[in-house]
């Protein structure tokens, strides 16, 4: 069998493995989305987003500022 | 000689520049390369250019923190779980696929150890790409857009090289996303029409939806504010940006394919967001801003109609969006992380890609065009008097433009003193709606003569103040192409020691026609990035009904 056909072959083959990966990957993330979203993060969430928006009474910003950078070590991490 | 790459991607406009010593030299969008409109993928070309031949780096910056960024995404679709499920897939997908390995992608791409990669939050970027390039020693800072990692609203103080932002509003509150959610109701494309409400809005009365408007967003007397969500779908859907309820507020939204037609109800809604957005922009600079001088930064920072409000010495660098970030974040690296003083104002906007006769000669061969070769200062005396004709213009000089706006390198120029080279240019150049504006460049010192607004201010250098065309003026009604509707103009003041090619077009004009003023208009069509290269100019100079093309010292005749 001529090498292009081989190579052919192989190529084929790795574009299906790529489709059923990534099938699989999606099938797990609708998994984990309803599985684990439901029962912890509506909870979790909520609970955190009373901590972020001012007092609400005379502003709503907050001085708890997440846009910072610790040196160059900070900055490091992304 | 320290280099150092910033790099924006993967929201909307990814941009790149190269920073040496402190220095920007080159700077430009991937979608000028790529042809993209707002492309925001990895900026590969981009750093392409900026790095030409030599590949070292000292170090990267990237603009914002794509953890960070994953934590929101996350966490606000859990909150919005079950409605956010589209959302989370369509996300997560992107994240694993490229986003969340962003810190492998620049090294591999780029060549770099991965220690030297380092991350800036998404508003100190913006922060630092406004105040870091601005000639204030010590001033406030607004940084305003869609939304970084949590912020989408951010106010804070700049001395020196020390930036620190004090206050900030979170997603899902956004005025930048409250302002593209009535982008697309209206019909435009959200992250690119933008800067057609505001031209809408003029044509409008804010009265009319000013108790609507009022219901969807709260605004304390700090200019801070929040969003009634129940009228917002971005947060929970990819698809649609609003509610069923805002459509019962508002009625039916404006199709897209209803092409060129606005109705009085269009217009009113425009002007009622724009009155809302500069409402919250003056309240937040009047009780949070008390220093004299002002940077903004953010997509929002391009809303020229608020800025020429703000009673404050202003400064905007002319890439204010996400592209802009780019060189916020390497800034930052280098005079905050590396410690390094001041030494560079933003005085100019042209860092993009130059090409030399040869090569434009080689070109204009290929494609066969009919074309003369003129001296330096003969092309421009032609240019004049094709213009003083009634000619339009496409203008092709010098390096490119960083940002959204024509400064004198890539744009179409006509004469603004005639009616119909607003509708001619509009629809038959650059195929777009009839409505929109036209802005003017003028030299520097008759700026103010025709205009109210401070021609030092650098706004006016960038385009980036909307101001009255002077009430009374013997030229008020004789630029009627570049006069919106409520008698103002976006005009640009063109400096000879920055742009001396366009200031000696600009005063040829003058001898000829007695106004130093001409209409300038990006040198692109409608949906398509402004041209970088000869084969772009030559592709949108073929395709419209442009009479010249001044390419370099050549004249190119239209086929």
């Amino acid at each position: 069998m001529p090498l292009s056909q081989i190579r052919r072959g192989w190529s084929q083959w790795i574009a299906f493995g790529k489709r059923v990966g990534a099938m699989i990957t999606n099938v797990l993330l609708w998994v984990f989305y309803f599985t684990f979203f439901a029962p912890v993060g509506a909870i979790y969430s909520r609970m955190l987003r009373k901590e972020h928006y001012g007092d609400n009474e005379t502003t709503y910003f907050s001085t708890d500022v997440t846009s910072v950078v610790n040196g160059i070590e900070g900055a490091r991490e992304p | 000689m320290t280099r150092i790459l910033g790099i924006s991607a993967y929201y909307h406009d990814s941009a790149a520049c190269l920073l040496e010593n402190g220095v920007p030299t080159r700077m430009i969008n991937e979608e000028r390369l790529s042809r993209v409109k707002h492309d925001n993928g990895f900026p590969e070309k981009s750093i392409d250019f900026c790095l030409g031949d030599n590949r070292h780096v000292d170090f990267v910056a990237f603009y914002e923190k794509p953890y960070l960024k994953f934590e929101r995404f996350i966490i606000s679709t859990m909150e919005l779980w079950p409605h956010s499920v589209g959302q989370f897939v369509i996300g997560m997908g992107s994240y694993l696929r490229e986003r969340i390995w962003i810190k492998s992608i620049i090294s591999e791409k780029v060549g770099i150890p991965r220690e030297n990669i380092l991350f800036i939050p998404h508003h100190l970027s913006h922060a630092a790409s406004a105040f870091l390039c601005s000639p204030f020693e010590e001033a406030d800072i607004l940084t305003i857009d869609g939304v970084g990692e949590w912020a989408t609203t951010c106010v804070g103080h700049g001395i020196g090289t020390d930036i620190t932002l004090t206050k900030e509003i979170r997603y899902p509150h956004s005025l930048g996303l409250l302002y593209s959610v009535f982008t697309g109701y209206l019909g435009f494309k959200v992250n690119d029409g933008e800067y057609k409400l505001m031209g809408l809005s003029p044509y409008g009365n804010p009265e009319r939806y000013r108790d609507a408007v009022s219901q969807i967003v709260d605004v304390k007397p700090d200019g801070s504010f929040k969003l009634n969500m129940d009228y917002f779908m971005y947060h929970r859907s990819t698809d649609i940006s609003y509610s069923t309820k805002f459509l019962n507020t508002f009625g039916p939204p404006r199709e897209p394919g209803m092409g060129h037609t606005f109705h009085g109800r269009h217009a009113d809604i425009a002007a009622s967001i724009q009155e809302l957005t500069e409402d919250i922009i003056l309240k937040m600079v009047g009780k949070n801003c008390k220093n004299s001088n002002l940077c903004i930064a953010g997509g929002v920072g391009l809303n020229s109609v608020a800025n020429y409000k703000i009673p404050k010495d202003v400064f905007v660098q002319p890439n204010s969006g996400d592209g802009g970030s780019a060189l916020g974040a390497a800034l930052y690296v280098w005079h905050v992380l590396l410690e390094n003083k001041r030494n560079y104002v933003m005085d100019h906007a042209y860092y993009g890609r130059e090409f030399k006769d040869q090569e434009i000669d080689g070109f204009l061969r290929e494609v066969s065009a009919t074309y003369e070769k003129m001296g330096r200062d003969t092309i421009i005396d032609e240019t004049a008097s094709l213009l003083h004709n009634g000619n339009i213009v496409g203008w092709f000089q010098g390096r490119s433009e960083w940002g959204p706006r024509a400064l004198g390198s890539r744009s179409i120029l006509a004469d603004a003193r005639r009616e119909e080279m607003q509708k001619k240019v509009n629809l038959s150049v650059k195929f777009r709606e009839s409505f929109r504006p036209f802005a003017p460049s003028i030299t520097r010192e008759s700026c103010e003569e025709y205009f109210e607004c401070s021609a030092d201010s650098y706004p006016t250098r960038f385009m980036l103040y909307v101001c009255p065309v002077v009430p009374g003026h013997v030229y008020y009604n004789t630029l009627p192409a570049i006069t919106h509707v409520n008698g103002t103009a976006r005009p640009q003041a063109v400096f000879e020691e920055y742009s001396p090619r366009y200031y000696k077009l600009l005063k040829a004009f003058e001898m000829q026609s007695g106004i130093p003023c001409f209409l300038n208009t990006s040198f692109n069509l409608a949906g398509e990035p402004i041209v970088e290269t000869p084969q772009d100019a030559w592709n949108s100079f073929v395709k419209s009904k442009m009479d010249y093309l001044a390419i370099g010292n050549y004249l190119v005749e239209h086929p």
